[in-house]
């Protein structure tokens, strides 16, 4: 076909109903000549329809002669089937070139005519704005993946950052706890022998005959001894947690260290009625370089629990050797292993009791004093002598502690191996201890119009410490009053409940709260469930924030602390009974 | 509707005679071997068409839908779960694999070979008639449930049938499936039932 072939009417039609849009159109007949060129073509490919209508296409564009497309455009006038030519498979269909240098992506369908002209329509899409919208939609789309996994990897570092704090805050909380409960029962520790001291010496003061001086005397020195060995536990442990203890090393004999301490103890064994006993493994040697001073404190401090929590039974103190695992060349171990048939310790416990501030029974009803730091310096002790300690233990059956440390077999000649220790009592010349302030006495008018305040009332006393019974009885019985000593709240309560309910035996408690079987809390509450209405008064070493609350809580009237001020306490308990008598009366 | 045994092997057979022609065509188109099959055709009611899956059991959710008229009157949709129908694109676009959405380029390739089997299929149909069809450009339905797409056919109060066949597309050692679903009225299938019967017998 020719330009002459098609009426200028028909190009004229074609073009002005194509124009409009926005698409490129081209009619083609069957043989792929060209029918119609609108005005979006004619733009886009700078070819004008007069020089291309009558043309066949190939003319221009070669390739849709080709095998794939070329069939492809046959079927669509053989079947009357549309057909598409995608972009990515056609990009180029009609290779047109754009101001920008790029040939136009185009997705082009084919379409029969329909008006029986046995023509198609060649529809071609400009894909260059989409595709672009798209990869700007991508582009997007990636920006925002890339922002939600930032998001979520700062997400994920708050909620590590967030577990950190929350386990760090609740370290420290529990750090806090522990420090609160430890400080609880130094103040306990520290007022309980001073509690006899001072009282002991008031009653010195007063005059005492001399045999009751010298017992008064007796048992100030025994709690001052024991003031102090409080004192140096504290003073040691901070030593230590300071880093300023290291181990001397120093030729020593572990046979020598094993049966002086072992001798040491066996005094205070035999006094509780229980053996201990020393054996000696194969293959200790007869020397080793270590700290005799330091390793003898933690074999004291083990022994010294053994005995002190074992009633009936044996403690063993074993030395052993073993090898290191792994094993190193030209060393091993020394291992020393204090056993007992003691109380044990509760598994849950038995992490913590090398900790400060831990003890493995903090409660009211404990039975053995200390001040709870024995074991932590133990361990850190350990730890100087650069060895370790464990402990096995099952409740009601004993425990054993194991301390290791290494053999260092080396020539007793030998030089010392340049460790610079300090020696506790250097530390302690250096820092005298400070004299502990006394008490503020008591105005002396309470008790001054009357000798005999109490004269006649029957007073109860729970305590579980002797040289505190003595001590406030004799100040009871000064005062006038009849009194009864019981050992803990267990035999309170029974005194108390077994009383005929007309007449009691006892008109007024003085209640200690830290007592063992059971303590003052649990007593006091016991009895008022029981309906005992006489006054109790809380007598305690914890002077804490809260004991007093604690006290009143549990049903006590009133609370005093330890040391005792005995004026005050007298007037207080005359008080108390005063307003008792009265409440009777009405 | 019912089927004999010998009616679904007839129209199984018409039905790859269009595939045959289909899978000529692509692989003129990309210049490579791709294998089509069809092997199995059922027909049934569109309200039994339930849920249909691909034999990898995940919904066909990726069709490309052509309406065509005039000889018969129907939807034909090749449909893919998304994942299969992006596979397919890559790998005749030879783009590279990985990325499981479907882009403008991917959408484009998988329209074409849509456009090349059901134009193939339904050739294949209109010739047992003797008659032309008219076709509607083909269109790519994305995250579209293909139930929901013949669902939505329309042709008036006749009774509505649905033939449905597995289509196995095997590409540069892959082996991609799809499904061709055919909606028309059961008038026109009853008609084509009849011409698939006069044509075995000549």
């Amino acid at each position: 076909m020719s330009n002459a072939e098609v009426s200028p009417e028909v190009i004229a039609a074609s073009a002005a109903e194509y124009d409009v849009l926005p698409l490129g159109v081209c009619i083609v007949d069957a043989k792929l000549t060209v029918c119609a060129w609108n005005r979006t073509l004619e733009g886009w490919t700078g070819i004008n329809r007069g020089d291309i209508i009558g043309r066949p296409l190939s003319e221009q564009y070669p390739d849709v002669a080709r095998r794939g497309i070329a069939s492809r455009l046959a079927a669509v006038f053989r079947d009357g089937a549309p057909i598409v030519f995608s972009a990515a498979l056609h990009r180029h269909f009609l290779p047109i070139l754009q101001p920008t240098g790029v040939l136009m992506p185009q997705r082009t369908h084919v379409t029969p005519c329909g008006d029986g002209s046995g023509r198609a329509a060649i529809v071609i899409e400009d894909l260059t704005h989409p595709m672009s919208q798209l990869e700007q939609l991508r582009r997007d789309r990636n920006r925002l993946e890339q922002s939600q996994t930032s998001l979520r990897r700062q997400q994920e570092e708050l909620e590590a950052t967030n577990t950190k704090l929350t386990e760090a805050s609740r370290k420290a909380e529990e750090a806090n706890r522990s420090k609160s409960e430890f400080l609880a029962n130094m103040s306990h520790e520290i007022r309980t022998p001073l509690t006899a001291i001072l009282g002991f010496a008031d009653i010195l003061v007063d005059g005492a005959d001399p045999e009751a001086g010298v017992a008064a005397a007796e048992t100030i020195r025994r709690n001052g001894e024991h003031l102090l060995a409080i004192v140096n536990d504290i003073l040691d442990l901070s030593k230590i947690e300071a880093g300023r203890v290291e181990a001397d090393l120093t030729c020593c004999s572990p046979l020598d260290i094993a049966e002086e301490v072992t001798s040491l103890m066996r005094v205070r064994a035999e006094a509780r009625g229980i053996g201990l006993h020393l054996r000696i493994g194969d293959g200790v040697p007869g020397a080793f370089h270590s700290d005799p001073i330091r390793l003898r404190q933690v074999l004291l401090n083990l022994l010294g629990n053994a005995v002190k929590f074992t009633d009936e039974g044996r403690v063993e103190l074993v030395v052993e050797a073993a090898e290191t695992k792994p094993p190193v060349d030209g060393s091993g171990q020394i291992v020393f292993s204090v056993s007992d048939t003691g109380i044990g310790i509760p598994a849950d416990k038995l992490r913590s009791i090398f900790e400060p501030f831990n003890q493995a029974d903090t409660s009211a009803q404990r039975r053995f004093g200390g001040t709870g730091l024995g074991l932590a310096i133990c361990g850190r002790l350990a730890t100087t002598l650069g060895g370790t300690i464990g402990v096995t233990s099952e409740p009601g059956a004993g425990s054993t502690f194991r301390l290791a440390i290494p053999m260092c077999k080396a020539s007793c000649e030998a030089p010392k191996l340049g460790f610079d220790c300090e020696s506790l009592e250097a530390a302690q010349r250096e820092k005298p201890l400070p004299a502990p302030s006394p008490p503020k006495p008591a105005p002396p008018q309470a008790i001054a119009n009357d000798a005999r305040p109490l004269a006649g009332r029957r007073v109860l006393i729970a305590e579980d410490g002797p040289d505190n019974q003595r001590l406030i009885a004799y100040h009871l019985k000064k005062a006038g009053a009849e009194v009864t000593v019981v050992e803990n709240g267990q035999q309170a309560v029974e005194a108390l409940t077994a009383e005929p309910s007309r007449e009691p035996a006892h008109e007024l408690v003085l209640m200690d709260m830290q007592m063992p079987v059971l303590d003052g809390y649990q007593a006091t509450t016991e009895l008022r469930k029981r309906g005992h209405a006489g006054p109790i008064i809380a007598l305690t070493a914890h002077a804490m924030e809260g004991d007093r609350k604690k006290a009143l809580a549990a049903g006590c009237d009133d609370y005093a602390t330890k040391p005792i001020n005995a004026p005050q306490l007298i007037e207080m308990i005359r008080g108390w009974l005063g307003k008792s008598a009265t409440t009777a009366a009405e | 509707m019912k089927l004999s045994p010998d009616q679904l092997d007839a129209l199984t057979e018409v039905v790859n005679i269009g595939v045959g022609r289909a899978a000529a065509t692509l692989c003129e188109l990309v210049d490579d071997h791709i294998a089509l099959r069809v092997p199995n055709v059922r027909v049934c009611d569109p309200s039994l068409l339930g849920d249909p899956t691909s034999l990898t059991g995940e919904a066909l959710d990726t069709s490309v839908v052509q309406d065509f008229s005039v000889t018969m009157r129907g939807r034909a949709l090749l449909a893919f779960p998304q994942s299969s129908g992006v596979t397919l694109a890559q790998l005749l676009g030879q783009q590279d694999e990985g990325c499981d959405d479907l882009d403008f380029d991917l959408a484009g390739v998988l329209e074409e070979v849509g456009n090349i089997v059901l134009n193939a299929v339904l050739g294949s149909l209109a010739n047992l008639f003797e008659g032309e069809l008219d076709y509607t450009v083909p269109q790519l339905r994305a995250e579209e449930a293909a139930e929901g797409i013949i669902a939505d056919y329309h042709t008036g109060s006749d009774e509505q049938t649905v033939l449905m066949a597995d289509a196995h597309f095997d590409v540069a050692n892959s082996a991609i499936s799809g499904s061709l679903l055919l909606a028309f009225s059961m008038n026109e299938m009853a008609a084509l039932l009849d011409k698939l019967v006069l044509a075995s017998e000549t």
